[in-house]
């Protein structure tokens, strides 16, 4: 608790606590948490004008491709650092394009929110794919976190995004966690449930998680409880089954989390203003190869108080103390690491031992991923810049 | 004189619920937000035209040009506001269809002209008016009731508001339509 916010004395801030909550105390570790390791840096990938990188994935042949986050270019960049853009562009203008890569075939999946899309990557450059994207029923189409499987399949959690926590259509309508669909759209699959809990977003807020597949399976992990879970295909029905749960190490305990919603009387379409408390135990995370799963732990939060004319305990939690950590397959911690003044926004693995990784600032990092053996790749040179322009 | 702890206790509990009733009552209040009313003319706010800096109109005229308006609220460095402006048109179209009278498309935003030239460079043509509240400040953005960009208004002929939107919508097109055609 910060008394000197509040201007008071600790004696009279005890008992105003209980009062008038001016402030929310700090969430702190409740357990030891192991040092974590520097992680070396090998590259730094930026655009020489405006080129900024939404998503990025690296390729069989040691290049890599990233797309724009202004116009959707796709370049490419090979193991010489050298950019090329072979003139695809991904729909949508600022839009936000993930992409990500299938560990066993080296294929890349984009996908992205805003416009709703799926698309295969060539991995040598010479076009895309694009993917049908099934309807869902809370309406419309919806994507979400996804993860390419083999065949053009693709799985994907289209209310689990924390950015765009999507609105319960009815107090009790519920919904599969995850849908797993066929290149053309159609839907052969479906695994898991929202989370029970009440609130109009409350249960897309909490399914917040990140997808990936390893061999025959789609793993999930939610970053509110840091629960992973792996589904195994049942080759007799095509089906996806539960078989397995693992609960990664919990670092805090998570205060309740709570939803306010509040509308406009002059607003009748998407007209909700929201206010979340929440503390999720994973800030952002990926699926490397050989199931491998890279965390990246919240282990504190103080809560950041702001003026809002709509809520009267106007704020939210920020987390503290962030580290990548490293599991293997079944859960087990294999490391943890950081870089040195970076805060990791997001990341990616490849399968030849290299992870991608997003800071503040528009560039990738590139890093030896300390838990892979794979090292099929000679380094890129130590900065490269992408020397491609983002035009319509 | 010694207190008894039941006494101490009964204090605590005491304080402990007038204090909860406090918090509660505190909770619960509202701080004033202002914005339009449903089926009302739009609060009178200045504007200028984008490239006529004598041209001032106010947004209370719409009640008096027998003509529906679509008025959407925008700044220059809203992303989402970027994305509706390059695809609006053709979502428009389709909601427009077949409504018979025409419809006047006013892109409003309380940034001075010179930081919203870049996000309307190019986009002058089809009858779409860029326009820059007078004066530009925040309070008149309230006033409207914005507070998040892009929110769009649909007024019908009288300039009265018919339905608002916000994010990268438009209006649906039965209520386009109650709005806008011929009496």
């Amino acid at each position: 608790m910060n008394y000197a916010q509040c201007g008071l004395s600790r004696v009279a801030t005890t008992a105003l606590l209980m009062l008038a909550a001016c402030n929310k105390p700090d969430i702190e570790p409740n357990t030891a948490i192991r040092a974590p390791q520097p992680l070396s840096l090998i590259s730094e990938i930026s655009g020489a004008g405006e080129f900024h990188p939404s998503g990025v994935a690296g390729l069989p042949n040691c290049g890599v491709v990233l797309v724009g986050a202004q116009w959707g270019t796709v370049v490419y960049i090979g193991n010489d650092g050298r950019s090329t853009s072979k003139e695809i562009k991904l729909p949508g203008f600022r839009s936000t394009t993930r992409l990500e890569t299938n560990q066993q075939n080296g294929e890349v999946l984009a996908w992205s929110l805003h416009p709703v899309l799926a698309a295969s990557l060539d991995t040598e450059g010479a076009g895309i794919d694009t993917a049908v994207v099934l309807k869902h029923r809370w309406g419309g189409s919806r994507m979400g976190p996804a993860a390419p499987l083999l065949n053009g399949d693709y799985a994907v959690a289209p209310l689990s995004t924390r950015d765009a926590p999507v609105r319960r259509p009815s107090p009790r309508a519920t919904a599969p966690l995850i849908h797993v669909a066929h290149h053309d759209g159609t839907e052969y699959a479906s695994v898991g449930e929202l989370p029970d809990t009440s609130g109009l977003y409350l249960p897309s807020l909490l399914s917040t998680m990140t997808l990936g597949s390893y061999a025959d399976t789609i793993r999930a992990v939610t970053h509110s409880d840091a629960i992973v879970r792996t589904y195994v295909r049942d080759t007799a029905t095509g089906q996806y089954l539960e078989h397995s749960t693992v609960a990664l190490p919990r670092y805090f305990d998570s205060p309740p989390v709570k939803e306010r919603v509040f509308t406009y009387p002059w607003i009748q379409v998407s007209g909700d203003v929201t206010q979340f408390e929440h503390v999720p135990h994973i800030a952002t995370a990926t699926f490397g190869s050989e199931g491998r799963l890279y965390a990246v732990r919240n282990y504190s939060a103080h809560w950041l108080k702001f003026p809002s004319p709509f809520f009267p305990q106007g704020g939210l939690w920020v987390p503290n103390a962030r580290a990548l950590e490293v599991y293997d397959v079944n859960g087990k911690l294999l490391g943890s690491y950081f870089i040195p003044k970076i805060n990791i926004h997001w990341l990616r693995a490849d399968r030849n031992g290299r992870l991608f990784i997003r800071d503040s600032v528009p560039r990738i990092l590139v890093v030896d991923d300390p838990a892979s053996k794979a090292k099929a790749c000679a380094p890129l040179p130590a900065t490269v810049k992408i020397d491609v322009k983002e035009t319509p | 004189m010694r207190t008894r702890p039941t006494n101490v206790v009964a204090l605590i509990l005491v304080v402990t619920f007038a204090g909860q009733l406090v918090h509660r009552k505190w909770q619960s209040r509202w701080l004033p937000i202002t914005g339009p009313t449903i089926g009302e003319p739009l609060p009178a706010v200045e504007m200028r035209l984008a490239g006529q800096r004598n041209v001032v109109a106010s947004t209370d005229e719409f009640t008096s040009r027998n003509q529906c308006t679509l008025m959407v609220f925008f700044r220059p460095n809203c992303s989402v506001c970027s994305r509706m402006r390059t695809d609006w048109r053709e979502r428009w179209a389709v909601s427009s269809d077949s409504i018979d009278a025409p419809i006047r498309t006013i892109w409003l935003t309380d940034h001075p002209e010179e930081a919203t030239a870049p996000f309307t460079a190019g986009y002058h043509l089809g009858g779409i008016e860029f326009s820059t509240m007078v004066p530009s400040k925040k309070q008149s953005a309230e006033l409207l009731g914005v507070y998040g960009t892009p929110t769009t208004f649909l007024l019908d002929r009288a300039g009265r508001l018919r339905v608002g939107v916000i994010g990268n919508q438009l209006p649906p097109a039965d209520s386009a339509r109650a709005a806008c055609h011929k009496a």
